[in-house]
């Protein structure tokens, strides 16, 4: 491998510029909030959510090799636990939120326990069926959901501005980020990753497959409560129909074309979908203005109808093309800003896992290929800056 | 006292009898071979031992204590560490990581402790760290440090398999043919590895192995099963001449003697 790429060697100057580039990047996303519209401001909460939603998939997809086809349901029960304890139950937003977290990992749990049993395509099938009951039992209920008019969830004062609220998200984000990051380098995230490549393995390694997995669903689960929790508040008004199947494969497709087991592709997977409807509104007003060409106004005009397709799209590249997805390609981008020596002229690795697997030189498969750039992006532990 | 005893273990798999009234014993600083054709239900017998598989009757003791009903983790912190036939590492992460993921016993840290970065645990990490360098250098395979596992070539693996079981800090080290896909300098040096192992670190092995003059080399006792059943035990030497042995190995009939 070392033979095919040359590795370059950072020179001090070089390391004081990535380092001013990523505080360049940081200071951008930290104004952004404050710079921007109010509306503006309440999308790139909802982006930032999106971010934490995705990084709860993503330990179960990424670190852990389980699926949910149901994480609507997570999420939903979180949102609509917050909406209800603060607008029933009085209690404040700061409490309900947590406790929307703990309420998605007890859920999430129940799922764990059923994962213990089955694997593969019949886990997603349960996952899947997991996430409908609960759309027609738990979001059906009228005191807790509203109904169809949904549950309203007011933020309190100082957060009723979108642009606070957007930094409480993007706070939030920025420690859940870092628990990702503690958690893979840790005994907690090799066990994870372990149990994903062979339980047996896993298992030899004196790691109790129980404990991990269903460890694996309860993370995930707060994560997933936490986001609802943050999402209610975010909208202000809960209505179970953002609670659906089709978003639950939104999750799925912002975590695997982020790039599975990658913190950064991930949630910058999330935000782009999230962001991905208004985008298209925008494009499509721009081409109403901009020309006269009718198959161009019509598809204008359809834009936002088109983007499930888009979605779909963006997914089937990822897989075919780059299953290491977003992070894949800003590999060399994150390898440089991280100041360590890195490859000119990357190839993708899966060529070489390939093969590999052909002769099966490894025992066990995984669900979906998660990935190719699985684990590079962890710097080796050893040459940490934080000594 | 042995370190390992199987005694009388039957494993069936529907109809067929994979192992039959299997007993052995391991002492302590022994390496003993386990051969036989294939098909002969040594990994099987491997993954009774290590707890993969439920015994239907018979009973494994560790260190005197029956394990029959534990779990592999279980069996795995009592000190128990084994290599599998198709390499037994964590995809997609460099040999390092590979090392480290496999003290996990060792760390002392709760795993929520690790995820907020509790202070003690970046002290631990290091040690960690330093050890995974340490059986590294002792299994002659610093080179390979950061490269990723599944960009390396299957001997290779081979040893940082065997580097990764030693980073569990086992009593009795369990390898399924730890030589298959070396060449034969490449045994050679796995020889040296198998026989330092015992003499610095007081690493008891069971290994199942064809390599003959691996077995003949490092092995003080050897055990052979065909058809699930033990056939023959004894010192290498006896067992190369055993004809019992050698009909199974070729196929042959013979007169028992």
């Amino acid at each position: 491998m070392t033979t095919a790429v040359e590795a370059v060697e950072v020179t001090p100057q070089g390391l004081i510029a990535r380092r001013l580039v990523l505080l360049g990047i940081l200071a951008v996303v930290l104004i952004t909030p404050a710079v921007v519209s109010a509306p503006s401001a309440g999308l790139f909460a909802q982006a930032a959510v999106f971010g934490i939603i995705g990084l709860s998939l993503n330990v179960l997809m990424g670190y852990a090799g389980q699926i949910s086809l149901g994480h609507q349901a997570f999420v939903g029960v979180g949102a609509f636990a917050a909406a209800f304890m603060t607008t029933d139950g009085g209690l404040p937003m700061y409490v309900s939120i947590p406790l929307a977290a703990v309420i998605g990992a007890v859920t999430a749990s129940l799922l764990g326990l059923v994962a213990l049993r089955i694997q593969g395509l019949y886990l997603a099938l349960i996952t899947l069926a997991y996430g409908l009951v609960a759309e027609r039992s738990i979001f059906g209920i009228q005191p807790l959901t509203g109904g169809g008019a949904g549950k309203p969830a007011f933020r309190p004062a100082p957060f009723e501005s979108d642009k606070i609220y957007a930094y409480l998200c993007l706070a939030v984000l920025g420690v859940i980020l870092y628990l990702d990051w503690r958690m893979l380098r840790t005994k907690f995230g090799r066990a994870l990753l372990a149990l994903k490549s062979n339980e047996q393995v896993a298992a030899s390694f004196g790691m109790n497959p129980v404990f991990y997995k269903v460890g694996a669903f309860v993370l995930a689960g707060a994560l997933a409560g936490l986001g609802g929790g943050l999402l209610a508040f975010r909208q202000t008004q809960v209505v179970s129909q953002d609670f659906t199947f089709s978003t639950a494969l939104t999750y799925v497709i912002m975590v695997v074309v982020g790039g599975l087991g990658s913190r950064i592709g991930v949630v910058i997977g999330s935000a782009f979908i999230s962001y991905l409807p208004f985008l298209l509104d925008g494009f499509g007003r721009f081409l109403e203005g901009a020309t006269t060409i009718r198959p161009l106004l019509w598809f204008g005009e359809n834009l936002p109808v088109l983007k499930i397709a888009i979605s779909a799209l963006l997914l089937l590249l990822t897989i075919t093309q780059f299953p290491g997805g977003i992070a894949q390609q800003l590999h060399p981008l994150t390898m440089w800003l991280s100041g360590k020596p890195f490859p000119k002229h990357e190839k993708a690795p899966r060529h070489k896992k390939k093969s590999l697997r052909k002769k099966g030189a490894f025992v066990g498969t995984d669900v979906a290929d998660p990935a190719a750039g699985n684990g590079e992006h962890e710097e080796d532990p050893t040459s940490s800056e934080e000594g | 006292m042995g370190l390992l005893e199987v005694h009388g273990v039957t494993k069936t798999f529907g109809g067929i009898t994979a192992n039959s009234d299997v007993t052995l014993d391991v002492s302590e600083w022994e390496i003993v071979g386990l051969i036989g054709p294939n098909g002969a239900g040594k990994t099987t017998l491997f993954n009774c031992i290590t707890g993969v598989y439920p015994i239907d009757s018979g009973v494994i003791r560790f260190r005197g204590t029956d394990i029959s009903d534990l779990k592999t983790h279980e069996r795995a912190e009592l000190g128990i560490g084994r290599s599998f036939q198709n390499l037994g590492l964590v995809r997609g992460t460099t040999v390092l990581q590979n090392l480290i993921t496999a003290q996990h016993m060792t760390v002392p840290y709760g795993v929520m402790a690790g995820m907020v970065g509790a202070p003690e645990t970046y002290a631990v990490e290091r040690e960690v760290v330093g050890k995974a360098d340490q059986i590294l250098n002792f299994t002659d395979l610093m080179e390979y440090r950061n490269e990723i596992v599944d960009d390396l070539p299957y001997g290779v693996l081979k040893n940082v398999e065997l580097a990764t079981v030693l980073a569990t800090d086992p009593q009795l080290l369990m390898l399924d043919e730890p030589s298959s896909g070396l060449s034969p300098t490449e045994s050679d040096r796995l020889g040296d590895i198998l026989l330092r192992l015992r003499e610095e670190l007081g690493v008891t092995i069971l290994m199942i192995e064809h390599h003959v003059p691996l077995v003949l080399r490092v092995c003080d006792f050897v055990y052979v099963l065909n058809f699930g059943t033990l056939l023959a035990q004894g010192k290498p030497k006896e067992i190369r001449e055993h004809p019992e042995v050698i009909a199974a190995y070729l196929g042959g009939e013979t007169d028992a003697a």
